[in-house]
């Protein structure tokens, strides 16, 4: 595969992919390790595999291209913390997992179908988003199943408050790292995120 | 598992990897557990252990150590 250039907006982003991957590895390997729900366990043990991955993948497309990862300081698992808090509980922790995983395939998503995207990226977002669905789906089920524990309304305004803080943790983003998404925002591929 | 204070101490000590003696009802959480991750991990152990459920919105009810213990206490019961 010919190593096309990319921007160095582009490679803030992909930097910025890799360190959100880091850290959801870092929280994953955490929680999985005591777990006490096997079955919770068992799933959320793959989902930390997942990531570290991902961020496997990202580094390696970055060398791929002939660039190091640029330092990013901040990760948008550290905007989510700001904006809502610190989850306190599996089905919180689950409940916001799943609104930022839907927030990262449609940022995928939307990067993917950049016309002129680099190959390798390509190649690397596709790998990706074959695992993010099956976040999704185990998550997704889970929290089905803890509507026994914490009843079906407290799992639905948990979701509710998670997606209105991601909206306001999406436009804060856009408007601090507006600098590097421009040139997506540009060609008019960021109206669906 | 009921929930005891002592049982409580044990199962923090064992978490964050103190000493039980360090663990003191006066400390402020946020000093005893600096890190966020590492209050989660805690809190959602300590959840397991005692078979409760604690929420986002109960937590800045928790100061210190003595306010997680009283809690925890109150809803094994």
């Amino acid at each position: 595969m010919e190593a096309m250039k990319i921007t160095e907006s582009e490679r803030w982003l992909l930097s910025f992919y890799r360190v959100s991957e880091i850290n959801g590895a870092q929280f994953f390997g955490r929680l999985a390790k005591n777990m006490k729900d096997k079955k919770i366990q068992y799933d959320l043990t793959k989902h930390f595999a997942d990531e570290s991955q991902h961020a496997w993948l990202w580094t390696k497309c970055l060398g791929d291209l002939n660039m190091d990862p640029i330092n990013v300081m901040e990760s948008y698992q550290d905007q989510y913390v700001a904006a809502v808090g610190l989850p306190t509980n599996m089905m919180e922790v689950l409940a916001i997992t799943q609104v930022f995983e839907r927030r990262v395939i449609g940022q995928y998503g939307v990067h993917r179908g950049l016309k002129d995207i680099n190959p390798y990226v390509a190649a690397t977002l596709d790998l990706i988003m074959e695992d993010e669905k099956w976040h999704i789906e185990w998550i997704t089920q889970s929290l089905k199943e803890m509507e026994t524990k914490f009843t079906k309304e407290v799992v639905i305004s948990t979701l509710k408050k998670y997606h209105e803080a991601d909206q306001a943790v999406y436009e804060k983003t856009l408007k601090e790292h507006g600098e590097h998404l421009k040139e997506l925002m540009d060609k008019k591929a960021f109206k669906a995120w | 598992m009921k929930a005891t204070a002592e049982k409580i101490r044990q199962e923090m000590a064992k978490v964050l990897h103190l000493n039980i003696d360090a663990i003191k009802d006066e400390y402020p959480l946020k000093t005893l557990v600096a890190e966020s991750f590492l209050l989660i991990e805690l809190v959602i152990e300590l959840q397991d252990t005692f078979d409760i459920i604690i929420s986002q919105d109960e937590l800045p009810k928790i100061e210190t150590v003595a306010n997680l213990i009283e809690m925890i206490i109150s809803k094994s019961k």
